[in-house]
């Protein structure tokens, strides 16, 4: 383990106190899937969403500027190439946790966004390797208490499939009864928290060949839908099942070209040495010139992400004015009786009137620029979470 | 049966006895007028006699029908046990042997009626006078008619007609056969001589026996006396053979009367005495016709028969005169004459009028026969007792009461002119249009008898027939019935296979084999794509460099390149269309499968020999030409076999179209998406680097245009199966639900139905011929009664 493990829930909790928003996102899918390339075109496009902005997003902590860095060489490399195998991009062999912060540069303010990566394969009790079950323990608590579940799904593997044994293949390369599992276990802590707002993305990655408003010369993004519902109806049908209470709960499907500037040239569906009757799937890509990334569909992630922190400030706004009304002083010990999401918007809200404040003690420049930049990330958050999907976006 | 006029009746009218009165001037008159209304019957009788020759016919063919078909081993029980409950056997010949009867009753009327004479028969013991009568009627000598005293001299029958010219005989010659089998049979016959002399040869030297001597004993001490004078005859005959041998040749010999006698007269006392051998011409003589003047004759159409030998000891002479009586006489005088002490009506008289009874048929006895007692040179004393002992024993005390009797000196003519001829021609005239009405009628009753025997010999084989043919039906309602269940056996067959072939297209929804072709026809593809495009990597870059630079821009060469990559790429994936011919050729024969599941043989392939029909193509062709030849064809199955045999499934014309758009991309030049421009997808510097950046440009355009069509075709994995499902569903209905679909196949299984139940009807048809021959001899028979009833209506 390089950085932070998923424990740092309270670490974040910690970090919460000095203002700063820990906003816990977990990421469900088998190895190789994508979830890497997601994260990496989460903070590319980010970067690109706020540029002229008092805000930055940028990779936090070592360990996460290392593991994207590597990652986004591997990938210039296969861009320079002029074509690349999904197989070469490096899959995670470890858990890991992503930390991402929209930093306004003032110490305390900002919203680190926590994405845990972890081996696909520990989903499978088959295929997980023994002596972690204490770090998939982790891993499942870290899950439980993130408000917002990514499900990054690799599209070529639904488009590619077009034999019968190829569509025998697809639940087992996407690990969908695992991805199942966990969403059902996801759910069912959100229905013990009914009034924080949930976000289940799904997530198609690599959609560059299926749609034509980014280079591709061909929309197939309504049998990449399809596809998804066919795959995941379970999935998504468990929602209205494992949590009935939660009154703002959103599945919201995000398809990211995650590289923007390749094609599929082909696919290849191999048979498991090891196991007979299985498949691998290895998908063979082209760049297309001039071979300029551009990653499209993260953009709708952020937008979800930022619509859910409105409505959980929201929440926190409606419920502290409530407390304050009846027992003002007892506020922060509800909140910090009530962890996770709520208690981090808490701490987001309590930094910036904090900063207010000190801007109008002090009047100093320096109080009154932060207390500026913590306005500024609000506002951009409020006005991400404003904006409007693109035609990509479905929400069930 | 033709009518006779009618005639009082006139019974028991005396005949006189004495001379007829004075001349009868109307009486030839009267007699021809009888002989022309007897010939009229002539033409109406033998039709009826050919009615009856042809209902015979008729039962025979009807009986060997039934035979026929009672016997056949594939004749079902349930009609075998009918027909031997009929007995049809037994019953046919019991009414056959009456229709010989009536056949024979109508041959007497026939003669009767044909006749062109007035036929008096005379008939006696020998040496009662009967050569001396036929002297005096006819006019007739010795040499003719011979007469003589002690042996009896008169041998052959002779009929002897007045004629107003002619002054002939005509011999009637037997051959040996006729010889053999009428003089020499009977004779064996009656000694109980086994085997009969087939030859002149044989017979000259056949071993009779020797007969005994007057008082020895005989070797046959059962034997009667009157086998001895048989076995005599026979070697008087064997003895005389030379004599006439020569005569047996058959046929008419004509001669003048003169020359007549050695053919009519036993031999005389002296010639039997000679040293010499004995002539008995006489036995090759089989018949006498004499045409002569009678000297006192009225009558011009009379003929008198001598009728010798009954109640003689003569081996078949009895029945040969009781034949010969019924077809050639209408009446018979029986001479009788007291001889020495012998005056009186014995026991040989008796017999022979018992003949005589049995002769006449239906004439009565009265009308039949006429005593004549020849009282010429007889004591008066014997006459008179002979007289009355015919008054007594004949006519039970009353003159004439069964049997006229008329005396005459029978070797005076005018005598027996005036005291038999004439009365009898009296007789004659007046009775014989009762008497032929008499036999007529009494004809008609008898064969009438038969003809109800026929009729209910008919009404009860229909009666098990219609029994038979209800349980049993017919071939054509096999047929019907046969050629339903074919058409949906066929149905079935088509259905089945249909509903797999639906499965295939809907729910397996791929097939293994079109997966595997597409790949491997990609596999192939792909191989020309990484091996150089068709020409090489080096080859190609160098020719691309060369085009850029004559060219000066790489827009021509990269836009050719890309288009003959495209044509190649989609000429390649024609690879797949064998799998198509495999299919579409296994969906003909399955079909043709079903189709030759349900025909028998009628699709078997004719080279071969095969039942199996073969391929597919093959055999729906060979079927579409038995649709076309077919009497009546069968066009709505014919055309939809045709257009079963017309389905194409190919990449070119079925796949290509679908998937053609995936070959897009290898085009220079394409349509933004967004905003519908078009968009150079390359240009390279027309330089070495250039040059190779072109190439994996094209490259990998064309690996991903074939990855494309692949992959495409894959996702039509489903559409051969649909085509060949809908092509067979289209088929099926067709040839099952179509408004000519029943018609059709009932035409088609009448064509081919030895095809296809071969056998089958072979057999039933011949069944069926055999019971149809039995029908139709019936039905034969019921129009023949049929025919007469109306007539006779």
């Amino acid at each position: 383990m390089t950085n932070q493990a998923p424990a740092a829930a309270a670490g974040a909790a910690a970090a919460g106190e000095d203002g700063r928003l820990v906003y816990r996102i977990g990421m469900v899918g088998p190895s190789r899937v994508g979830k890497t390339s997601l994260i990496t075109a989460l903070l590319h496009d980010g970067q690109r969403l706020l540029e002229g902005t008092p805000i930055s997003m940028k990779a936090v902590g070592t360990a996460t500027q290392k593991r994207l860095s590597q990652h986004r060489r591997e990938l210039d490399g296969s861009l320079l190439a002029g074509e690349f195998d999904a197989g070469a991009l490096g899959g995670s062999q470890d858990q890991f946790t992503f930390h991402l912060m929209l930093d306004t540069g003032v110490p305390g303010t900002g919203i680190e966004l926590q994405l845990l990566d972890y081996p696909g394969g520990w989903l499978d009790p088959h295929t997980r390797p023994a002596g972690v079950d204490a770090q998939w323990e982790e891993c499942e608590r870290f899950l439980e208490q993130c408000s917002v579940l990514v499900v990054p799904v690799d599209a070529a593997v639904l488009m590619e499939a077009t034999t019968a044994s190829h569509l025998r293949a697809v639940p087992t390369v996407l690990g969908t009864p695992q991805v199942t599992d966990v969403v059902r276990s996801w759910l069912k802590r959100r229905n013990e928290r009914p009034d924080e707002p949930a976000l289940l993305l799904l997530c198609p990655v690599k959609c560059e060949s299926y749609f034509d408003d980014n280079g591709g010369r061909r929309d197939q993004s309504a049998t990449l839908l399809q596809w998804v519902r066919k795959v995941y109806r379970q999935v998504v049908e468990l929602v209205p099942n494992e949590a009935p209470d939660v009154r703002n709960m959103r599945v919201v499907y995000c398809p990211v070209d995650t590289i923007g500037c390749v094609e599929i040239l082909r696919a290849d569906w191999l048979p498991e040495p090891d196991e007979p009757g299985a498949l691998t799937f290895v998908a063979h890509y082209g760049v297309r010139p001039p071979g300029e990334r551009s990653v499209k569909g993260t953009e709708d992630i952020m937008i979800a992400l930022c619509r859910q922190l409105v409505a959980g400030r929201q929440k926190v706004e409606e419920r502290e004015a409530g407390l304050r009304r009846e027992q003002a002083d007892t506020a922060q010990t509800f909140a910090e009786r009530d962890e996770g999401f709520f208690r981090n918007i808490w701490y987001l809200v309590s930094g910036e009137r904090r900063l207010r404040a000190d801007a109008a003690r002090s009047s100093r420049e320096e109080a009154i620029q932060a207390a500026e930049r913590a306005r500024a990330l609000t506002g951009i958050v409020e006005s991400l979470a404003r904006r409007v999907h693109s035609d990509r976006v479905h929400q069930w | 049966m033709p009518d006779v006029p009618a005639t009082p009746d006139t019974p028991d009218r005396p005949v006189s006895t004495a001379a007829s009165p004075g001349p009868d001037d109307d009486l030839p008159a009267r007699i021809d007028a009888i002989l022309a209304r007897r010939h009229a019957l002539v033409a109406p009788v033998r039709a009826e006699l050919e009615w009856w020759q042809r209902v015979d016919a008729q039962l025979s063919g009807l009986a060997a029908a039934v035979a026929v078909l009672r016997d056949h081993p594939s004749t079902p029980d349930e009609l075998r046990a009918g027909l031997g409950a009929f007995g049809l056997d037994g019953r046919v010949d019991e009414v056959r042997s009456g229709v010989a009867e009536a056949t024979r009753l109508l041959r007497v009327l026939s003669a009767r009626f044909a006749r062109g004479t007035i036929t008096v028969g005379v008939s006696g013991k020998a040496r009662v006078g009967k050569s001396t009568l036929l002297q005096s009627i006819s006019g007739l000598a010795d040499d003719q008619i011979p007469t003589g005293k002690g042996l009896p001299v008169t041998a052959v029958r002779s009929r002897i007609r007045h004629s107003e010219t002619a002054e002939r005989a005509t011999l009637s010659l037997h051959t040996f056969e006729t010889f053999a089998a009428e003089v020499l049979a009977p004779h064996h016959a009656q000694l109980g001589l086994p085997g009969l002399p087939t030859s002149l040869e044989e017979f000259a030297q056949w071993p009779y026996p020797v007969p005994a001597a007057p008082g020895e004993q005989s070797t046959d001490p059962a034997a009667p006396p009157s086998h001895a004078t048989l076995v005599k005859r026979l070697r008087d005959m064997q003895a005389a053979l030379p004599s006439y041998a020569g005569d047996l040749v058959g046929g008419d010999r004509e001669l003048h009367l003169d020359e007549l006698r050695p053919y009519v007269a036993y031999p005389t006392n002296a010639e039997l005495g000679g040293a010499g051998g004995v002539s008995r011409r006489y036995l090759a003589v089989r018949d006498l016709r004499i045409e002569t003047r009678f000297p006192h004759n009225r009558v011009q159409r009379l003929a008198v028969v001598d009728l010798p030998g009954l109640g003689e000891v003569a081996a078949g002479a009895d029945a040969h005169h009781v034949e010969g009586l019924q077809n050639e006489v209408d009446v018979v005088l029986l001479v009788k004459r007291a001889m020495g002490d012998e005056a009186y009506w014995g026991e040989a008289d008796a017999r022979t009028l018992d003949l005589l009874d049995i002769a006449r048929g239906f004439v009565a006895k009265r009308d039949f026969v006429l005593l004549v007692l020849n009282q010429g040179g007889v004591d008066p004393a014997m006459a008179t007792t002979l007289r009355d002992d015919v008054t007594r024993e004949v006519n039970m005390g009353r003159p004439d009461r069964f049997f006229r009797v008329v005396e005459t000196d029978a070797a005076d003519p005018d005598d027996v002119h005036r005291r038999v001829l004439a009365p009898v021609l009296d007789h004659l005239a007046e009775r014989l249009p009762e008497m032929d009405a008499e036999v007529l009628e009494a004809t008609r009753a008898q064969t009438q008898v038969v003809v109800d025997r026929v009729d209910v010999l008919v009404g009860d084989l229909s009666r098990v027939l219609a029994t038979v043919r209800a349980a049993t039906g017919s071939a054509a309602e096999d047929l019907d019935r046969r050629a339903r269940r074919l058409r949906q056996d066929v149905a079935a067959g088509l259905q089945e296979l249909v509903a797999r072939l639906r499965e295939q297209a809907r729910d397996a929804a791929e097939d293994p084999e079109y997966v595997a072709t597409v790949e491997a026809a990609y596999a192939a593809t792909r191989e020309w794509i990484t091996s150089g495009l068709g020409v090489g990597e080096e080859a190609w870059r160098d020719e691309g460099l060369r085009r850029m630079r004559v060219d000066s821009f790489s827009g021509g060469y990269a836009g050719e390149e890309l288009n003959r990559v495209r044509v190649e790429i989609s000429d390649s994936f024609e690879r797949i269309d064998a799998f198509f011919a495999d299919r579409v050729e296994k969906l003909w024969t399955d079909v043709a499968g079903v189709l030759g599941a349900e025909l028998g043989g009628l699709l078997a392939d004719p080279r071969t020999g095969a039942t199996d029909p073969g391929t597919g193509h093959d055999a729906l062709d060979r079927f579409a030409d038995l649709l076309d030849a077919a009497q009546p064809p069968c066009p709505r199955l014919r055309r939809a076999v045709r257009t079963l045999r017309g389905i194409r499934l190919d990449y070119r014309s079925q796949l290509h179209p679908r998937v053609r758009s995936e070959l897009d991309g290898l085009a220079l030049e394409l349509p933004d998406p967004q905003t519908g421009q078009l968009r150079t997808q390359i240009t390279v510097a027309a330089t070495a680097a250039g040059a190779e950046e072109l190439y994996r440009f094209v490259l990998r355009m064309a690996e991903q245009a074939a990855y494309l069509t692949q992959k495409a075709l894959l996702r039509e994995a489903v559409t051969p199966a649909l085509v060949l499902h809908a092509a067979a569903e289209q088929f099926e209905d067709t040839v099952i639900r179509s408004g000519e679909s029943e018609v059709e196949f009932r035409r088609l299984a009448d064509a081919y139905k030895n095809d296809i139940w071969p056998g089958v009807y072979r057999e039933m048809d011949a069944a069926n011929a055999r019971f149809t021959a039995v029908t139709r001899a019936r039905d034969l028979l019921v129009a023949t009664l049929g025919a007469r009833k109306e007539e006779q209506s």
